[in-house]
């Protein structure tokens, strides 16, 4: 029998129900929304298939860490990786020189 | 950028997240603009489809399912279409379905529909607008299809015992919405006025239409 996947918890014992909701970030959106335009026809770098292979394969720790958007955009940057579009790098570059701007 | 998040760092293969409040802005924050950069750098997307696209995604919502579940209890014709193609009868009202093909459950005296998604949080997107956080969340994807009356019975949602409930789990490529039973006593209603009576919890079957 196949193993089951850390993402697939249908069944699986959880806790009372609880009807909560979150308000939802720009930052979120904005993820999203290049998502969606990397996903649609003219140029095909990230389909909502691969983005979930992302999270299915990126370990149950972080997995388990991350944010519903959190683990959608982490997803996004490892396929986009993985085809050699961007680099992690100089993403994390970026990260740090907003972070400076940031405190600065 | 705000301080929803708390601070991250990113090494080598390992995310380390600080969750504490009032932190600098969040690393997914920070590095959903970094990803935006990068791409507009690369001449891959432009700031102005962004901004266009970030506008699309804020623009669905629950009137849209409510003018499609109100035009399917006036009308037999659209209804039937509605159950056969769920996404050619959306279109049909000026309302486009992404990627992923939509598909109606009719509830009835005797079945009642519930939607989830047990792998991650499918949901018709381009129709209600982003899927409420206890839907994503873990405890809904796991207990909806092993105990659905009882995550029913904790949204105060009470079915007779003789009614079966379908759990439709959805996919990437599938998003199920439920097309709620009308209200009793609306018969003489306009379809201006039904809309009024569906609601989101309808629409994936956590609850029924309102009464009127």
């Amino acid at each position: 029998m196949a193993q089951r996947g850390y993402h697939d918890i249908g069944g699986a014992p959880a806790g009372r129900f609880l009807p909560t909701d979150e308000p939802w970030h720009f930052w979120e959106k904005q993820s999203e929304a290049i998502r969606n335009l990397l996903g649609e026809g003219a140029r095909r770098m990230a389909s909502l298939d691969e983005i979930r292979r992302g999270f299915e394969t990126m370990g149950e720790d972080l997995y388990g860490q991350l944010t519903f958007y959190e683990r959608r955009l982490e997803a996004l940057v490892r396929i986009l990786e993985e085809k050699g579009i961007v680099s992690r790098a100089d993403l994390e570059a970026r990260v740090v020189a907003m972070r400076e701007r940031e405190s600065g | 950028m705000s301080a929803e998040r708390g601070a991250g760092a990113y090494l080598g293969t390992k995310v380390l997240l600080d969750r504490e409040e009032g932190g600098p802005a969040g690393y997914y924050a920070l590095l959903s603009d970094a990803l935006r950069d990068e791409l507009i750098g690369l001449g891959l997307i432009t700031a102005a489809q962004v901004r266009r696209e970030v506008e699309r995604l804020e623009a669905p919502g629950i009137h849209l399912g409510a003018r499609i579940v109100a035009r399917a209890w006036m009308d037999p014709e659209y209804k039937a279409l509605l159950l056969e193609n769920g996404s050619e009868a959306a279109e049909r009202l000026g309302i486009k379905v992404g990627e992923a093909q939509l598909v109606v459950v009719e509830n009835t005296p005797r079945v009642h529909n519930l939607i989830t998604c047990t792998l991650c949080s499918c949901y018709p997107r381009s129709i209600l607008g982003q899927p409420p956080a206890w839907y994503r969340n873990k405890v809904y994807r796991a207990r909806s299809v092993s105990e659905p009356r009882k995550v029913l019975e904790e949204f105060g949602t009470h079915l007779p015992a003789d009614i079966v409930i379908h759990v439709r789990d959805s996919n990437a490529d599938m998003r199920w919405m439920v097309l709620p039973r009308r209200p009793d006593g609306t018969s003489d209603w306009s379809e201006e006025r039904l809309q009024g009576l569906v609601t989101r919890d309808s629409l994936i079957g956590i609850a029924e239409a309102l009464q009127p």
